[in-house]
């Protein structure tokens, strides 16, 4: 009895688990649990990751442009912000700015894993431009996000001390487990340099949609950043080498002063779209343009209808944002008449006024009324400068240059400026080359990396 | 063995006996339980007094034609009756049931065995057939409520859900694992009909739900459906009601501003030049209220100030509640129609059931019809080789044709209340919508469509229609090599489909918006990137879900005194859910014609209202869930007193990867019980009955929505600027991801006194929840801020009483049930918590994990009240502060108060049930106490800008001294966001929730049998039932029905029904 009951009962177990063997089991069991999920391994999922346009073309930093000095806030607007936003308008000490490393370092992250899946890939012959294109793209969204990186948590670049100043941390691989550790600022530069380099030989001249980078893009990128580093000659080069691919200037005259909105997402002037993170302070009815900003506008000079609308008694909003809308979220991308101000700076600052003066001559004659634009004359180069930088000011309003321009632009008695603000009856002094240009190092990131924080 | 050799030599010698002699039957009785013969047993002729008694064998032989029928009678078995239809000519095998001595033996369904009550040793409750068709309703599951113990409900909008003793998740579904008979129902719960239903049994502690392994973690619900039974007489039963639900009550909604009020605030809110932005602005055309039109007016010298106060006036005395109520609800009714064929012979039973249920919904228009059809068989092709099959389908058809609570846009989320649907004639009259008034009256020039919305013409345009058909296939081979071993194969497969269908007429307000939107004029001439036409919107969803298992059981007793119980079995299961959804403009539906449309460009939208490509609302998933286990289970039983039980499950899943399906441990559980009143020391013979147990291990819990693998996630839809698809890095990888561990500790002791008087259970238990999956921080420098790793914990404790009382037993009968439940959780470790304490005043209802704290905890500022100017008054690190910023800020607990949880930790029902004769009455009586909400408040930024009002705003502070009558603020202008912030998350609108309610009443009048004509209707009863009739008692004096959040309290509804046996 025992042994039938044995005998049975073993064929029956060996019948109902070989339906189940361990072999099919795990081939059984790989099966993806949601098709929308994948190991990132083609060349379409690093163009997936590079198109994702809400991660590399939105939400940039907007702390710049909270703190800089081209407008103000009424008493009861700023009453009624949040803590975080009041802090960044009054420049306090006790200022965090968590969420810009986080998104900037989240951005470097996808451009890494894009990067690496490019590394992996041997291109065929006909895949080697989208292979190019792929990794340039990455390369110039790693760059292009160290830049602003640099920006808020570096201290401005003072070639000199550079190498001996803490920069920010590099992240130039998808590895969690590797260690942070800061940088120089003239590594975080030389970083930002080789990235865009190596971008603008990957990239075509030419993408579509503009949204992807392209080889001017990177261009700009490189011009910008050298501005920074006060390395003229390169910055003119570089900005040469972007406006001889793309130098189209939109004429003022062709657009509706009466729009909402005069300028389009995809104007013919972007070189790199992007915009930054929404906020009500910024938007067109609470940001109020600085009264002597707004008056160094003259009547003929069209920006001041296409820029500006009426959001109070004696008191005007930005509308002129080069992505179309108002909310807040404005252009902070790159533009041709920035890489022609650019030039022109540079020029001026290699005593060549000429050049200057016709790059800034170019540029504004498509912002007045035809006919009525009489071109700037200078007695020196650095009488040109002070006219370009004017101008620079008044063209690249609320694309947050004007914070890092300030950031620069400080350590030059002439340029240096201590900011006032005063609201609810308190006087705010932001003084130049003050400590409070560089923000905190976000606590979390001390607490698991051991880094250094920045004396603000 | 021998026996059943024995038994099988006899059967074929009798069957030749009996064909020897034609005028004689014979047969064998068997016990339907054990299958062992019963001797001693009487067969008798029916009207007659010929009889005979089973012998030894339990063979017997009559000799005569048992015309009538027979009757087999024994004690300790039930008497059962055969008509001669049902009695073979020759040989019959008549299965008798016993009747248990002791107790009634309730049998529990794990899933995967059916076992008795008495001999486990884990926590199961039973719902029998009697209790659960008590209530009525469409669905099987809110059938439950108030009458299983532990089982929670929550109705709070949002969270709805029911809870077997409390959470021991954070991240992962809370919803118990529901099975219908053997395998895990993966549709809709709700294609199942009620009346389909024999007994459910809800699986509580680790002892019972174990088996379930990696799914069992919240508990197991298992639907056990009706049986035909062998040897059982063709039975068809009848059940038909009807429903009749009150209008939801929308007076007593809080968040609401009459118009007189309201209307002030606008004219105050228009002297301060709060509308002037909205007014002049000409980029999104705001919603403007006709107030604020009229006063407008006045400011421009178009109206007189007389004539705007005369029109301004005559809007104070409309609500438009009264319109809603008049116009869009209806009282619900609801029809349900069953119908059920059950019986047997000896080689196969049936069971057959057609049900039909039409109910119409709480507003005008939505209407769901369910058509069920069941079937289950069960053939005995050999004596010891059973095949099952069932098939259960069910048709779901419903429209959606209600007019949803209206939604201005433009910045509004309410409308204001002194609109109107009709004008003084009943004529529909329009409301604001998206768009100032003064603007879509002239922007189209005459050019564009009518860009009005007309409430009353929307809902008549409505065409909204949703079907949903299941099917759900099973089959089964049970094969019986000998007595003590089963084999058993089960195989079941599943698939089902939803079609959403919303068309919008080219009359309907979405399709003419959208036209307009999208037309760009040029002089006279209008380009329509819409194209003219109606829109439609659909929706398709297939589920298919296979799973087969295999499965042995082995059950002998050794010497009399071993009862050993053991099943082993592995099982198989893939579950795939796919849809698809899609847009098509320019649809018409009666040629079936659409056009093409530029998806790509971004057009500018009419008016200079910005720039967009047209909506595609096109979108597509697949998912796959795929399981491997093996599970067994067992249980030893001496000499009827001490049992031992363990088991084990082991799951392999195609979620977590390589390293969970491998090195994952089993999910097991091992109990202990012991049935005192057996053992022979035992002599209370006011207690003839007391066991106690005891039981330990683990269950586990999945969340689909983790992989463990580094991936990028495409999304479902591309980029609306750029066209293209896009993706986003995920969470970091983690390759040891694994199912949540939920350990649980149950003791409880069962008893019965004396004749049943008082019997119940009383059970404790401890959850510890470990390896909850959560999300940890990690250093955003790389790029993820945060992973998701195995390391919360949550514990929970509590105590399920349940007592059932036969106070009077006689002619007049009053049995009571009491359930009562404590529950409480905590969370014990979660790392992700955020340092800024002041964004954790909510409402507390849905899962918010603190450490040390309870997960539904009601966090608010700590209130002083108000201060001398109408002011909010809270604290900043201890000390009285109006810095609202700051507080709502801050970072430290000082500031804060815990008020409770917002789960009541106990609660339960009373259910006593009168009966006299054929006439019954119960009623349920449910009880709630240790909770607190928090109620909905006034918020002035929310009234100014987004017209949502409350009716706190008639106690507001106005003058100095009201500060000692209200907590109510002044109205202040500007609104400052964090002032309201503070104040609604303030302790002054938290409130006590306990209360008891009268759940519902059911009376019965139950007639024996009825006879009409030909046809005998047996225990016939006519059923009223009361569902929701209200709340008996409140903390709160606010008449708030706290079990509904901020939402709307379920109506009452009434049923008449009627049940009949043929």
């Amino acid at each position: 009895m025992a042994l039938f009951l044995s005998k049975i009962s073993r064929i029956t177990i060996f019948s109902l688990l070989s339906l189940f063997s361990m072999a099919s089991c795990k081939k059984f069991l790989d099966a993806k649990p949601d098709k929308k999920l994948v190991l990132p391994s083609t060349l379409q999922d690093a163009q997936a990751l590079l198109d994702n346009y809400s991660l590399f073309n939105e939400g940039y930093p907007s702390v710049a442009a909270q703190s800089d000095d081209d407008f103000y806030l009424t008493d009861i607007y700023f009453n009624t912000l949040n803590i975080r936003n009041q802090n960044y308008h009054v420049w306090a000490k006790e200022a965090t700015n968590d969420a810009d490393w986080s998104r900037l370092y989240q951005n470097i992250l996808n451009a890494n894993v894009a990067l690496e899946i490019c590394e992996k890939i041997q291109p065929a012959s006909n895949e080697i431009n989208d292979w190019n294109r792929l990794k340039g793209g990455a390369l110039f969204y790693r760059g292009y996000n160290l830049y602003h990186i640099a920006q808020l948590f570096a201290k401005p670049y003072n070639k000199a001390t550079a190498a001996a100043t803490p920069g920010v941390p590099i992240k130039l691989t998808s590895n969690i487990n590797e260690p942070v550790v800061r940088s120089s600022v003239e590594a975080t530069y030389n970083q930002i340099i080789n990235d865009l380099t190596d971008a603008a030989s990957l990239l075509p001249s030419i993408t579509s949609p503009l949204s992807r980078p392209s080889k001017p893009a990177a261009f700009a990128a490189l011009a910008k950043v050298y501005l920074i580093m006060d390395e003229y000659s390169l910055a003119v080069k570089f900005a040469d080498s972007c406006l001889n691919i793309n130098n189209s200037l939109i004429d003022y005259n062709t657009l509706n002063v009466a729009n909402t909105a005069p300028f389009g997402r995809f104007n013919t002037e972007v070189i790199f779209p992007a915009v930054i993170l929404g906020t009500g302070m910024l938007g067109v009815t609470n940001w109020h343009v600085d009264s002597v900003l707004y008056r160094s506008y003259t009547a003929n000079d069209l920006r001041r209808s296409l820029y500006f609308q009426s959001n109070g008694v004696g008191m005007y909003g930005f509308k002129g944002s080069y992505d179309g809308i108002t909310t807040g979220a404005h252009f902070n991308g790159i533009a041709v008449d920035e890489i022609y101000l650019i030039r022109a700076e540079c020029y001026a600052r290699l005593n060549n006024k000429d050049a200057a003066l016709s790059d800034l001559n170019t540029l504004l004659v498509k912002r007045w009324k035809t006919g009525t634009f009489i071109p700037y004359t200078a007695v020196n180069p650095d009488d040109a400068l002070i006219k370009i930088l004017s101008e620079r000011r008044k063209e690249l309003v609320l694309r947050t240059l004007r914070w890092y321009d300030l950031r620069r632009l400080n350590t030059d008695p002439r340029f240096a400026k201590t900011i006032i603000r005063k609201l609810n009856g308190q006087v705010y002094q932001f003084p130049p080359e003050d400590s409070r240009y560089t923000f905190y190092i976000p606590i979390t990131v001390i607490a698991f990396s051991g880094i250094e924080q920045n004396n603000r | 063995m021998n026996r059943i050799y024995f038994l099988l030599i006899i059967i074929t010698s009798c069957v030749q006996l009996s064909i020897a002699q034609n005028n004689t039957l014979s047969g064998v009785v068997v016990s339907v339980t054990t299958k062992l013969p019963v001797e001693g047993v009487t067969i008798q002729i029916k009207g007659t007094t010929q009889k005979t008694v089973t012998g030894k064998d339990g063979l017997f032989t009559i000799s005569a034609q048992p015309i009538a029928g027979l009757v087999i009678s024994h004690i300790g078995y039930k008497t059962l009756q055969l008509k001669s239809d049902d009695i073979k000519p020759l040989y019959i095998i008549i299965e008798l049931e016993q009747i248990s001595v002791t107790m009634q033996e309730v049998t529990v369904s794990t899933g995967y065995q059916e076992t008795t009550k008495e001999s486990s040793t884990g926590s199961f409750d039973k719902i029998d057939n009697k209790l659960f068709n008590r209530s009525v309703t469409t669905d099987v599951i809110s059938r439950l409520e108030g009458i299983t113990s532990s089982l929670y409900f929550s109705k709070v909008s949002g969270t709805q859900g029911i809870f077997i003793r409390g959470i021991s998740t954070i991240r992962a579904g809370t919803s118990p694992l529901i099975v219908v008979d053997n395998f895990p129902y993966e549709g809709d719960i709700n294609n199942i009909n009620p009346n389909d239903i024999e007994s459910i049994t809800v699986l509580k502690d680790a002892a019972a739900a174990s088996i379930w392994g990696a799914k069992a973690g919240n508990g197991v619900i298992v639907i056990t459906t009706k049986k035909g039974k062998y040897g059982q007489k063709q039975q068809l039963h009848f059940n038909s009601s009807i429903t009749i639900q009150q209008k939801p009550d929308i007076f007593y909604d809080r968040n609401f501003l009459n118009a007189s009020d309201f209307i002030d605030v606008e004219k105050f809110l228009f002297d301060k030049g709060f509308y002037n932005s909205n007014l002049s602005n000409t980029a999104s055309r705001p919603v403007v209220s006709p107030v604020v039109e009229i006063l407008a007016k006045v400011r421009a010298g178009l109206v007189t100030q007389v004539d705007a106060d005369r029109q301004i006036n005559a809007l104070r005395k409309f609500d438009v509640r009264n319109d809603y109520e008049k116009y869009v609800y209806n009282e619900a009714v609801k029809q349900q129609y069953a119908l059920n064929f059950s019986g047997g012979s000896s080689l196969m039973n049936y069971q057959v059931s057609i049900g039909y249920d039409n109910n119409t919904g709480d507003r005008n228009g939505e209407l769901s019809e369910r058509f069920t059809f069941y079937a289950a068989n069960n053939y005995k092709l050999l004596r010891n080789l059973e095949i099952q099959s069932g098939i259960s389908y069910s048709n779901n058809k419903s429209l959606d044709n209600g007019l949803a609570d209206i939604n201005p846009g433009g910045g509004k989320s309410f409308l204001y209340p002194y609109a109107r649907f009709t004008d003084d004639n009943g004529n529909p009259l329009t409301v604001e919508k998206d768009y100032r008034m003064g603007y879509v009256d002239t922007a189209g020039a005459g050019l564009l469509l009518d860009w009005k919305y007309r409430p009353l013409d929307e809902m008549k345009l409505r065409d909204n229609t949703a079907g949903l058909q299941d099917i759900v296939l099973k089959l089964g081979i049970k094969y019986q090599p000998f007595k003590a071993l089963q084999v058993e194969i089960k195989y079941q497969s599943e698939k089902s489909n939803q079609d959403t269908r919303s068309y919008y007429s080219s009359k309907t307000y979405l399709s003419r918006n959208l036209i307009n939107r999208y037309s760009q004029r040029t002089g006279g001439i209008i380009k329509n990137n819409i194209p003219l036409g109606g829109i439609l919107d659909s929706y398709h969803s297939d589920l298919s879900s296979y799973a087969l298992r295999g499965q042995l059981s082995y059950s002998q007793t050794f010497s009399k005194l071993h009862d050993v119980s053991v099943i082993a079995g592995s099982e198989i299961r893939e579950t795939q859910a796919t849809s698809q959804r899609s847009r098509t403009y320019g649809y018409n539906d009666n040629l079936l014609t659409f056009s093409n449309v530029d998806y790509i460009t971004s057009f500018p939208l009419f008016g200079n209202l910005g720039s967009a490509a047209i909506p595609s609302n096109t979108g597509f998933t697949d998912v796959l869930d795929r399981f491997v286990s093996f599970y067994a289970n067992g249980s030893w039983t001496y000499g009827k007193k001490y049992i031992l039980s363990a088991s084990a499950r082991k799951d392999a899943s195609n979620l977590f990867g390589v390293n969970a399906n491998h090195k994952g441990t089993p999910l097991w559980s091992a109990g202990g019980s012991w049935i005192i009143s057996n053992e022979s020391f035992y002599h209370v013979p006011v207690l003839p009955f007391l066991k106690a147990r005891i039981t330990w291990g683990y269950n586990g819990n999945v969340n689909n929505g983790f992989s463990a693998l580094s991936t990028i996630l495409y999304y479902s839809s591309p980029s609306a600027i750029t066209n293209l698809p896009y993706a986003l890095t995920g969470y970091p990888s983690n390759p040891d991801l694994r199912w949540e561990k939920i350990r649980m500790l149950n003791m409880g002791i069962d008893f019965s006194l004396k004749n049943d008087i008082i019997s119940g259970s009383i059970e404790y238990y401890r959850k510890n929840g470990t390896d909850l999956l959560s999300v940890e921080p990690i250093d955003p420098t790389t790029g993820s801020g945060s992973m998701i790793k195995n390391a919360a914990n949550i514990t929970g404790k509590g105590m399920d009483i349940k007592l059932n009382c036969k106070i009077f037993d006689g002619k007049f009968k009053l049995n009571t049930q009491l359930l009562f439940s404590y529950v409480t959780n905590k969370v014990t470790r979660y790392l992700n918590a955020s340092s800024i304490k002041g964004s954790l005043p909510g409402y507390g209802y849905s899962i918010n994990p603190i450490e040390g704290m309870d997960p539904y905890a009601l966090i608010s500022y700590r209130s002083a009240m108000l201060d001398s100017s109408g002011n909010p008054v809270g604290y900043l690190s201890g000390i009285r502060s109006t810095n609202y910023s700051a507080i709502t800020n801050t970072t430290s607990w000082d500031d804060l108060v815990v008020n409770g949880t917002t789960r009541p930790p106990y609660y339960g029902n009373f259910l006593p049930t009168f009966s006299w004769k054929g006439f019954s009455i119960s009623a349920n009586i449910s009880f709630k106490f240790g909770y607190y909400f928090r109620k909905s408040s006034l918020s002035y930024y929310a009234l100014f800008n987004s017209w949502a009002g409350n009716i706190d705003f008639e106690k507001r502070w106005q003058k100095p001294g009201d500060e000692n009558y209200t907590t109510v603020p002044s109205m202040v202008y500007p609104a400052n966001s964090n002032r309201e912030q503070f104040y609604q998350f303030s302790e002054a609108t938290v409130e006590k929730g306990d209360l008891v309610r009268l759940q519902d009443i059911n009376f019965t009048y139950t007639a024996g049998t009825i006879k009409f004509k030909n046809y005998r209707l047996q225990a016939t009863s006519l059923y009223i039932y009361a569902n929701n009739p209200g709340i008996i008692w409140r903390a709160n004096k606010q008449g708030i029905d706290p079990d509904y959040g901020t939402h709307l309290p379920g109506q009452s509804a009434i049923s008449f029904g009627v049940k009949t046996n043929f």
